[in-house]
């Protein structure tokens, strides 16, 4: 274990304890409801995600890792895929469409409906930070905030089978509203 | 909604004028420039935060600690940009019409115009074809700069609560000018479209009061994944954009600071 990447670690630890200073209500629903594998532990942090601790690479190097499959380490002068595994399993993907567009969905469908919300829930977040840097640098939190419920909104889609009939579901189409 | 009127000073249009342009001239041209940054740096969150939702909870869980990583560090790099727009005395803006790309589509300010960005579920295939293609490192292109890239990366900068450089000797503040100033990138990257703005925050400092923001609107992220610096003047900007080069491309010497393993060729560099 070299000091970079204890450095690292570190610096992976503090970008999960944002939870404990920013939210909390929000933080132990998601984790009750099992909902909080995205944005609620990246900003507020569990056990497993801390140990996955990513490396402080630059980012063509930790897609990499997805790729080769394997974590880039340091050996013998030279980095390379040899690390621990980075394992992939398509069957723990959900079937989500490829770019779904909220306003090619059914005019008035639940489906349209819950599309809507989601990209409410989008530009609120986009607007909240606008705020932020708008002279409001105190109210990031509520950003943050925000940021969870576009999470929450994003996984009722992921609920929701589409075409009918099809094997793909929705997923947030990321459209301002 | 912030008022939609401004918003080709957002869109690709304009982005591109600034991107392809030889110098920022004026104030007015850097305020610009660092708006279509903030745009560029956006524009990658959806696609990214798409492909990490559609992990299941519980399920490919490295993967997905490694997707949450980058998104938060896009997230830092938003930050920096609107930052250092504050400091400049101009308000990022952030949500207009024209700052969201459409997806499937291209990059913001006509970085790698062959690329095709979509929202897609999590897979191999589209991390390696779309994400690493995005993310491909550019590092200067001379020695002289890459030198000078991994000298700076050397210095263990430490930040208060706050954002200020604690334990920096002014040589040390000082040093990502030098680099700034002579480092070499390909055209049409993201580290040149970088280095034309910290060119040009060095030359318009030198020529007027350039940092003219209230230091009241920089914001204050003690947990960030990285450095949210507080910029108040050009050594600290030079800093902050220094911290979303190193982080997104990476500097010489390994690959938290560079390209050691030989990255594939990728036909979608859009280097000249």
């Amino acid at each position: 274990m070299t000091p970079e990447i204890s450095r690292r670690s570190a610096l992976h630890a503090a970008a999960l304890s944002i939870a404990a200073v920013v939210q909390g209500a929000e933080t132990a629903h998601a984790a009750e409801d099992g909902s909080g594998i995205a944005l609620g532990s990246a900003l507020g942090g569990s056990a497993e995600s801390a140990a996955a601790a990513p490396p402080d690479l630059a980012h063509y190097y930790l897609f990499r890792e997805i790729v080769e499959g394997r974590r880039l380490v340091h050996r013998s002068g030279q980095w390379r895929f040899e690390g621990p595994p980075v394992p992939f399993d398509p069957a723990g993907v959900h079937p989500m469409v490829d770019d779904p567009n909220t306003e090619l969905l059914p005019e008035g469908s639940p489906e349209q409906s819950a599309s809507h919300r989601c990209d409410q829930a989008y530009t609120d977040v986009l607007t909240a930070l606008h705020h932020v840097f708008d002279g409001h640098p105190d109210d990031f939190g509520n950003a943050v905030h925000l940021m969870l419920s576009l999470e929450k909104a994003s996984r009722e889609l992921i609920q929701m089978p589409y075409p009918a009939g099809g094997m793909t579901v929705l997923g947030p189409a990321f459209q301002l509203s | 909604m912030p008022q939609p009127e401004t918003a080709s000073t957002l869109g690709a249009t304009k982005a591109r004028a600034y991107l392809s342009s030889e110098k920022i001239a004026d104030r007015c041209g850097l305020h610009d420039a660092l708006q279509s940054a903030l745009a560029l740096e956006h524009a990658t969150i959806p696609a990214y935060l798409y492909a990490l939702l559609s992990l299941k909870p519980g399920r490919n869980v490295e993967v997905a600690g490694i997707l949450r990583e980058v998104l938060m560090q896009e997230m830092l790099h938003m930050a920096l940009v609107g930052n250092i727009l504050n400091a400049v005395g101009a308000t990022p803006k952030i949500g207009l019409p024209g700052f969201v790309p459409h997806y499937p589509g291209q990059l913001p300010g006509d970085v790698l115009p062959e690329l095709t960005v979509s929202l897609r579920r999590c897979s191999i295939e589209h991390v390696r074809d779309v994400f690493m293609s995005i993310e491909h490192p550019h590092v200067p292109v001379d020695l002289a700069g890459r030198r000078a890239l991994a000298r700076l990366e050397s210095y263990d900068i430490s930040l208060s609560d706050r954002g200020e450089i604690e334990n920096a000797a002014d040589e040390v503040l000082r040093a990502p000018r030098e680099f700034f100033h002579s480092a070499l990138y390909d055209e049409h990257t993201i580290g040149w479209f970088y280095q034309r703005i910290a060119a040009a925050v060095i030359d318009l400092d030198g020529r007027e009061e350039l940092f003219t923001g209230d230091p009241n609107r920089q914001v204050a992220w003690p947990t960030a994944p990285g450095r949210l610096y507080r910029v108040t003047n050009a050594d600290t900007a030079l800093w902050a954009i220094l911290e979303i080069v190193r982080q997104g491309e990476g500097t010489p010497t390994d690959p938290t600071t560079g390209p050691q393993p030989a990255p594939p060729p990728l036909s979608s560099e859009g280097t000249s």
